[in-house]
């Protein structure tokens, strides 16, 4: 599930900027930790790699 | 047997060193007369027609053929239609030679059943031609030896004319005959389709060129067409918001394009 996530960020981060879904995001994230898909530890290296996205469209 | 094969060779090698691997196997040089005068009455005798290299036997002077082309792509079978003495080939022998190297010490043994026999005086050509006929096999001349055919024809097409047959095909589409030709690529090239007048399919997504055996594509889904339907009823949603539909149009398009929705997510 983490590499999932990961190659979807690769693929699609862009575009979750542009379109300001970050939110939406975060919340499908939480909602894959309460249905146990992923837990905190990956949780977190998704949130940091996201942070890397968005940090480098914004600038 | 081994004796006048070993015999053979060294001639070869002497004259022709750099030439292509010959073998010539007639009816005197296996000591078989007990069989052979069972079988008199027919047009020709075979005691072991089988394959010299995977030593599988035949039921059929053709089925030979058809297998050496189909599974043996390295080697091509041949009648001799003129006797030859730089190569002690005489009419009816059947010869195998091998088109890319020389390595045809692999395929002899000491024992003499393995070889494919054919007997040599009753044999004529025309009969050979006739059972070549009526297979819908066509041969044509060798170029490097005026004296000798070599029977060429597409896959597909034989393989239909063996359909039809019956018992006499039978022995070529065997299991595992059948694996060896699946994994043969580009067995039937685009100067067969096209000469041979058929119509040519090609594979949508490698673009090869389909055969019967082929796998059928039908399998392969389109998927923008599936996608499109699911972002239709997304829009359907009333109780959504914009973002939200954008969100699930985006993972779903991702999850779809990457096959992803084969696992439990």
């Amino acid at each position: 599930m983490e590499t999932i996530l990961k190659d979807f960020l690769n693929t699609s981060g862009k575009e979750i900027i542009q379109k300001d879904l970050h939110e939406n995001f975060m919340l499908h994230l939480i909602c894959l930790y309460d249905y146990q898909q992923i837990n905190k530890d990956v949780m977190a290296r998704i949130v940091m790699k996201f942070d890397e996205i968005r940090n480098k469209y914004n600038n | 047997m081994f004796q006048y094969i070993n015999n053979f060779v060294q001639q070869r090698n002497k004259s022709h060193s750099n030439s292509e691997c010959l073998i010539c196997i007639n009816r005197h040089t296996i000591k078989c007369a007990n069989a052979l005068e069972e079988n008199e009455d027919k047009d020709f005798y075979v005691d072991f027609l089988g394959c010299i290299l995977c030593k599988e036997e035949f039921k059929s002077f053709i089925s030979l053929f058809v297998h050496i082309k189909i599974n043996h792509e390295d080697f091509k079978c041949f009648i001799a239609q003129a006797n030859n003495s730089d190569t002690r080939m005489k009419e009816g022998h059947l010869i195998i030679y091998r088109v890319k190297s020389h390595k045809h010490i692999s395929f002899i043994t000491n024992d003499d059943k393995n070889f494919c026999v054919v007997k040599d005086k009753e044999i004529e050509i025309k009969t050979i031609y006739k059972y070549l006929a009526d297979a819908d096999i066509h041969y044509m001349q060798n170029d490097k030896d005026s004296n000798s055919s070599i029977v060429t024809n597409s896959i597909s097409k034989v393989r239909n004319s063996f359909a039809s047959k019956g018992n006499t095909g039978n022995n070529i589409f065997n299991a595992k005959g059948l694996n060896l030709c699946q994994t043969t690529k580009n067995y039937k090239t685009y100067e067969d389709a096209t000469n041979s007048g058929e119509r040519i399919f090609f594979h949508s997504v490698t673009g090869e060129i389909l055969n019967e055996s082929s796998e059928d594509s039908d399998y392969e889904i389109d998927d923008e067409d599936n996608i499109k339907k699911e972002e239709k009823n997304i829009d359907q949603y009333t109780d959504i918001c914009e973002k939200d539909k954008e969100f699930f149009k985006l993972w779903n398009r991702y999850i779809q394009t990457n096959r992803y929705h084969n696992y439990h997510l």
